[in-house]
């Protein structure tokens, strides 16, 4: 059918729906160009968001996973840093030990004993050291200090050996007591059981489970305590004795070395495994990170160049309304 | 007499000229009124006897093309049916936000996660423990939001059917008095077409909610039928349609329970599902809401707020649990019984032992909901047994997501994902049909009144009007000329 005429909505009609289209338009790319980012996710990714959401998952819990290193790390090196301590308490103390009693001079004696009490004392206290609030050798029981003073184990010592006269069943005595359950478990510890596993990464786990009942820092302990038990008066009196007791003293300490070794070992294995998931978990992380780049950031240059073209739509398309509008013909007749 | 034959004819002539002026200004006059219809008058020459003498006016005429004003309604119901679904679950969709926003639902369940594993880094941390507790009350928050949204869109659907029934109800209404009026005026030969372009408008305004399909059934009297096979005016007395608003919705309540309302047609109820004689346009998408798309995405919350309840008051991973005690996630603060899963999403609760708001202490989270006194400070046990249960993969025990065990973050995920696609489905067919509908109004509008061709009319009626004036003056020039003899 031959058309003989246009209605005049027809255009207004038509021109709104394209300046709406085009604004819309507009509007999306504004914001895909000043964010970067697509404007619909879900359109973005077909309306498959698991993979998506998956990534951001992974990328909190690695965020989470940061301080939980940051923290397994500090704490092992604190405990790295103790156990040095510990060792060259003994290690030195081992050394003046056995030459005092090779020598069996009792002013060198005395002041042995003297310096392996003061020894003893802060061996105790580099035990029951707290990391931001944390003991390190308290397995679980973090608030609690590892043991109780130097001067209760000292005095709860002085009455297991009292009653003995030779420097051998004093040193029997100390040594059963640190080995019962009712003895320096009992007494002196004041700590809770190993702590459990601390995950470091989405898959590894670190155990750092070092406490003051672990049995070679039980051996210095009872090394450091048989040395100072030399300047307590519960000792067997005699000087030959006390002799005995700093040569027993040393020889205790001395074997100990290896296993202090071990540990310091043990718990450098541990950092060294804290560090290996640091490091991949960053890696994890910028993977992460590029992949979501891949699904979520969209061409600045493309975003840019298409909206410059809607801008010229929009330009074009406001002249030919301007236009259209004064082509009427009553605008003619006159 | 062909002196006097010739006056009539001129004067018959100078009538239809007025009258054709008339038509044309009433037509300027309406070029910008939606609904009207561009009239044209339709001549005829006159007949006196068995001779031709002057012109006559016979009808005025509307300019109509019911195909295709037929077809956008049609296509007009059926955007404006996919443009609902689409909105409802665009709106669900942005409220549980999108997985790169640090409030979506996704997101917060990673804040839960991370949450665990900082506090078993450090649980003996109070900070730690309360970032625990308080990312758990920003699940319960996204979820419960989205819940709410749904029960508030189920409620206002069913408020919407109310007002789509009456309206339709009062347009029918009105349809039947046009018919009987243009009927009656008809019959004595006068003009009807501004009867008709005013029905026109009514039968616009509820196609959009009911597919409809005009039928003419001539004397200008016309009968409406819905696609699907409903009479809903065929002379005589219109339809009446039937429906009660609830007023408040609840997760509960559904039409098959009888709690909500169906759809009577002159008192019979009719089906209101997708099959039924009044579906495919505004109002059938309305009940589709209501009462299967609404109630779906609800059920999708309600499976996974049902996995979060059940993760967490299994006594194999929280040791102090009680069998069938609520663990950190609660039902209303009471155990979680499997039939009563529907509306879980809005009843998600703490535990009121571990949330400080409701007196519980943090320890709890650290030591078991049920532990009497506080453990020791660094056990991470269970922190690290509630961030594997959380992770681990289970068997969703409700809803449609499919089959295969998955982690927490991956069901929600997997929601997410149903109601993201469901909207892009939605909005592709939605913006399809509404391009169908844009194209057919536009052609539809194409008819209606062009001033430029009723400007031309114009100059051509100013013609003839001056023709046929001349004419008469020639005559009175001849009569004068007789008269002088």
């Amino acid at each position: 059918m031959p058309r003989t005429s246009l209605g005049d909505l027809t255009h207004s009609y038509i021109l709104r729906r394209q300046a709406t289209d085009l604004k819309a338009a507009a509007q999306r790319l504004t914001f895909e160009v000043t964010t970067g980012l697509v404007g619909d996710t879900a359109r973005a990714v077909s309306g498959d968001l698991v993979p998506l959401a998956g990534i951001e998952t992974s990328l909190t819990r690695l965020q989470a996973f940061r301080s939980a290193t940051t923290e397994a790390g500090l704490f092992a090196s604190g405990m790295q840093e103790a156990l040095g301590v510990l060792d060259r308490l003994s290690g030195d103390l081992s050394t003046s030990l056995v030459t005092a009693s090779n020598s069996g001079h009792a002013a060198m004696i005395a002041a042995v004993g003297a310096d392996a009490a003061e020894r003893f004392d802060s061996a105790i206290s580099t035990l029951n050291t707290r990391l931001g609030d944390r003991s390190l050798f308290s397995g679980m029981a973090t608030s609690q200090p590892a043991l109780v003073s130097a001067e209760t184990i000292m005095q709860a010592l002085d009455s297991v050996v009292a009653g003995t006269t030779t420097a051998e069943t004093a040193a029997a005595a100390v040594s059963a007591w640190f080995a019962s359950p009712t003895g320096f478990a009992a007494v002196a510890y004041r700590g809770g059981d190993p702590m459990s596993p601390l995950p470091v990464s989405p898959e590894d786990e670190v155990r750092l489970e070092v406490t003051a009942l672990d049995p070679t820092i039980l051996r210095t302990i009872e090394g450091l305590a048989l040395g100072a038990l030399i300047d307590r008066a519960s000792a067997p009196p005699t000087n030959a004795e006390r002799t005995t007791l700093a040569r027993l003293a040393g020889e205790r300490l001395m074997s100990g070395q290896t296993d202090r070794a071990g540990l310091a070992a043990r718990v450098g294995t541990a950092e060294a495994r804290i560090e290996a998931a640091v490091q991949r978990n960053d890696t994890e992380r910028s993977a992460l990170e590029l992949v979501r780049a891949g699904v979520l950031s969209v061409d600045p240059y493309a975003a840019a160049s298409e909206l410059q073209a809607v801008q010229s739509q929009i330009e074009a398309l406001h002249a030919i309304t301007a236009r259209l509008s004064r082509l009427s013909l009553v605008d003619f007749l006159r | 007499m062909s002196i006097s034959g010739t006056i009539a004819s001129a004067l018959s002539g100078l009538t239809v000229a007025a009258r054709a002026a008339e038509v044309v200004s009433s037509n300027v006059a309406n070029a910008r009124t939606a609904g009207y219809a561009r009239r044209t008058l339709e001549i005829a020459p006159r007949a006196v006897g068995a001779a031709g003498q002057g012109v006559q006016a016979v009808a005025v005429l509307r300019a109509t093309d019911p195909i295709v004003t037929g077809d956008r309604r049609l296509a007009e119901a059926g955007a404006a049916e996919r443009q609902t679904r689409a909105d409802f679950l665009s709106g669900i969709e942005s409220l549980l936000g999108r997985p790169e926003d640090q409030g979506s639902i996704t997101a917060r369940i990673a804040a839960f996660d991370a949450a665990l594993v900082e506090a078993s880094s450090r649980p003996d941390a109070d900070t730690r423990l309360s970032a625990v507790v308080e990312s758990a009350r920003g699940i319960m928050r996204n979820l419960s939001a989205a819940a709410n949204e749904v029960q508030r869109a189920r409620e206002t659907a069913d408020g919407q059917i109310g007002a789509s029934v009456r309206q339709i109800n009062d347009a029918l209404a009105g349809i039947a008095d046009f018919n009987a009026q243009i009927l009656s005026l008809n019959s004595t030969d006068r003009d009807t077409s501004a009867l008709m372009d005013q029905r026109q408008r009514l039968i616009d305004g509820i196609s959009e909610l009911v597919p409809l399909r005009e039928v003419d059934r001539g004397q200008g009297l016309i009968a409406l039928y819905s696609v699907g096979g409903a009479v809903l005016i065929d002379g005589g007395r219109p339809a009446v349609l039937g429906f009660t608003a609830a007023g408040v919705v609840t997760a509960e309540m559904t039409q098959t329970s009888g709690a909500l309302s169906g759809l009577t047609l002159n008192g019979r109820s009719i089906s209101t599902a997708a099959e039924g004689s009044l579906s495919g346009g505004k109002l059938s998408a309305q009940f589709a809401l209501r009462d299967s798309v609404a109630p779906g995405v609800q059920s999708e919350l309600d499976t996974l707020a049902r996995d979060l309840v059940e993760r967490f008051s299994d006594p194999a991973v929280d040791t102090t649990l009680t069998p069938g005690n609520p663990g950190i996630f609660t039902d209303l603060g009471g155990p979680f019984v499997p039939a009563n899963t529907a509306g879980l999403s809005l009843r998600l609760r703490l535990n009121p032992a571990v949330d400080p708001n409701q007196g519980g202490q943090l320890w709890r989270i650290r030591d078991g909901v049920e532990a009497i006194a506080p453990g020791p400070t660094g056990n991470s046990r269970l922190l690290v047994a509630l961030n594997d249960a959380l992770n681990a993969p289970r068997l969703p025990s409700s809803g449609s997501s499919g089959a295969g065990a998955r982690s927490h973050s991956v069901l929600a995920g997997q929601i997410v994902s149903s109601i993201a696609s469901g909207r892009l489905t939605a909005e592709t067919e939605a913006s399809y049909s509404t391009a169908r509908a844009e194209a057919l109004r536009s052609l539809e509008l194409e008819n209606g009144v062009d001033t430029d061709r009723e400007l031309q009319d114009l100059l051509m009626i100013e013609q003839s009007y001056a023709a046929n004036a001349r004419v008469l003056q020639t005559v009175d020039d001849m009569i004068q000329i007789l008269l002088g003899v």
